[in-house]
């Protein structure tokens, strides 16, 4: 009854099933360990942050870029190239519109705006807040996640890893299928492991999500420039969420900008690592609008 | 304690504490998250939650981290001669048995008549009969839920024939009877007044404002036609000047915290205007009433 002396495809049906308890096993261990508290008042008025929850740093990015499109500072040309407007600098406070008014004195792509280091290092202190709050793994719980990581992936590879040296050892060679199947397995696993976002990120961004779910009438309705309220809906929801009709100029500005190359590798961060774990999808699919066009 | 420059050694009597909402309403969700620090008090409408679905009771409950949530309902018709409808006071048992029962307000009102349902608050006759007929759904509703709502004075275009009190006296008996608790609706008051041809601020000077626990703002429109103009509260306007006077006279009439909720229904503002409605009512909270909040020694 010992498995290592099964042969090939016995072996492998156990380690598929052995892997897959395991991977599931270790899922909801990490579950029970990630932060599950919700407080979330004050993020209320820092969509930015909501933002950084949703899609990281270059989602932050994409969201200041809008609200200050809507607030009059940026102004869109060729459809794709964006450029302060004379003055904007006065007009701003928040260390990252600032970087971005100053990045773009001279029209460029969001694309380039995102890569710029300056503007991206403003994006920090976001970050800061949602491990403070215990919304991104950070500190103990990251700690903890990773132990738990180790040894998930450590058991899952220590089995065919054994399997194929007693293998090697007694002369059979035909380990191909297990390897592969070891690396699915891996694949798998790291597909359903929490990347940044904890339990209770993952609550609260849902739960905005859920009340904001009927926001596309208020984007119809607002004035321009005069609340953060389209910044907190696009946010919570993605660049998605705005109404073609009203904000047409964001769907062909995001959509030309996410074709290169750069605006992918942005895209991929934001929705991958974050989404994979949390389940946000909806979210994450407007985050990273235009991401499958 | 203090001294004037007279002398005079005046005390300073601990101002209530009151506090501001608005209704939730999905069209203006964002205006609400985004003016937080503005807005202590959410107002539900316990029908539109009360099937409790899983997205229901998780909208209920995230609100409830992010604001004190109050409970109003509309369905219940407790003013109705028909018997209150046990599936209905069944799926209140069952939201109040997962959300706080201390927090809820209705009206006075009848919604069914001849098994027909109305769809909109009616006012009942004033007179003795229907307080009796209120008594008993109280009482019935104390039995099922172990707690009677704050009730709500409401707006009537026409005067409810038979009447044989003042809608206010009527309102009075049963309070005092039952020893509830009231939600005063402003607005309500002013349609009614000039539905009727009276005085509102002299209208409002009449409700027993110790019984106040819930203060309604909203604004109504006039509505013509072919000989008469009524006022109709639709909770579509923007609430008046008057409505604002009328706050600040009820405000330095209170002497216990109260929670002050604007009402909002459809034709919705941008957001400056429904921010500055806002900060108006918080103006008026903390507007120094020395009549009302010194006492000279």
């Amino acid at each position: 009854m010992n498995p290592f002396d099964w042969k090939g495809p016995e072996f492998l049906v156990f380690y598929g099933f052995f892997g897959l308890c395991w991977i599931i096993t270790v899922r909801i261990l990490l579950r029970a360990v990630s932060p599950s508290k919700i407080s979330g008042h004050e993020m209320l008025k820092d969509p930015y942050t909501i933002a950084c929850l949703r899609g990281e740093e270059p989602e932050v990015i994409r969201v200041a870029i809008i609200s200050l499109i809507e607030r009059g500072l940026l102004i869109v040309s060729d459809g794709e190239y964006l450029k302060s407007t004379e003055n904007a600098k006065d007009f701003v406070k928040k260390p990252l519109e600032v970087e971005i008014i100053r990045s773009t004195q001279e029209p460029k792509r969001i694309e380039d705006i995102i890569e710029d280091s300056q503007v991206y290092a403003c994006t920090r202190p976001y970050i800061d807040v949602l491990e403070a709050k215990d919304y991104f793994y950070a500190g103990k719980a990251k700690s903890t996640k990773n132990t738990l990581l180790f040894v998930g992936y450590g058991v899952l590879l220590f089995i065919p890893i054994t399997k194929i040296l007693i293998a090697l050892n007694r002369g059979k060679t035909n380990v191909g299928f297990l390897v592969i199947f070891s690396v699915i397995m891996v694949a798998f696993m790291n597909f359903l492991t929490p990347k940044k976002i904890t339990s209770a990120g993952s609550a609260f961004l849902d739960n905005m999500q859920l009340l904001l779910k009927d926001a596309t009438y208020r984007l119809r309705n607002l004035t321009k420039g005069e609340s953060n309220e389209l910044a907190l809906i696009v946010a919570v929801h993605g660049i998605s969420i705005l109404p073609v009709e009203t904000y047409g100029y964001a769907k062909d500005l995001f959509a030309r900008s996410l074709k290169s190359g750069s605006a992918n590798s942005s895209c991929g961060s934001s929705c991958g690592s974050s989404c994979s774990s949390s389940g946000c999808g909806g979210g994450c699919g407007g985050g990273c609008g235009g991401c499958g066009s | 304690m203090e001294a004037d420059a007279e002398g005079a050694v005046v005390v300073a009597a601990a101002k209530p504490k009151h506090t501001v909402g608005i209704g939730w309403r999905p069209q203006i969700a964002a205006f609400i998250l985004e003016n937080s620090d503005l807005i202590d008090d959410i107002e539900i409408l316990v029908e539109n939650f009360y099937n409790l679905s899983a997205k229901d009771i998780r909208t209920l409950r995230f609100l409830n981290t992010l604001y004190n949530l109050h409970f109003h309902s509309v369905g219940l018709g407790i003013c109705g001669s028909e018997p209150l409808p046990k599936n209905e006071l069944k799926k209140y048992k069952k939201f109040f048995n997962m959300f706080s029962i201390e927090s809820w307000s209705d009206h006075f009102s009848f919604v069914r008549s001849g098994g027909i349902e109305l769809g909109h608050l009616a006012a009942p006759p004033w007179n003795d009969e229907t307080i009796s007929i209120t008594l008993k759904n109280l009482r019935h509703i104390k039995n099922e839920l172990g707690h009677l709502p704050a009730l709500e004075n409401i707006s009537t275009l026409l005067h409810p024939p038979l009447s044989t009190y003042s809608e206010i006296d009527w309102m009075k008996h049963i309070l005092s009877t039952t020893q509830q608790e009231m939600l005063l609706d402003i607005n309500n008051i002013y349609c009614n007044a000039m539905n009727f041809k009276m005085d509102p601020m002299h209208e409002l000077a009449r409700y027993p404002f110790n019984r106040v626990k819930q203060i309604h703002m909203s604004g109504g429109k006039w509505i013509q036609s072919a000989h008469t103009r009524h006022m109709l509260d639709d909770h579509k306007q923007d609430i008046p000047e008057i409505g604002f006077q009328m706050l600040k006279y009820a405000l330095s009439k209170l002497s216990q915290p109260v929670s002050i909720i604007i009402e909002r229904d459809g034709n919705y503002p941008a957001s400056s205007v429904l921010k500055q409605q806002l900060l108006r009512i918080h103006q008026l909270i903390n507007e120094k009433d020395t009549s009302n909040e010194l006492f000279r020694i």
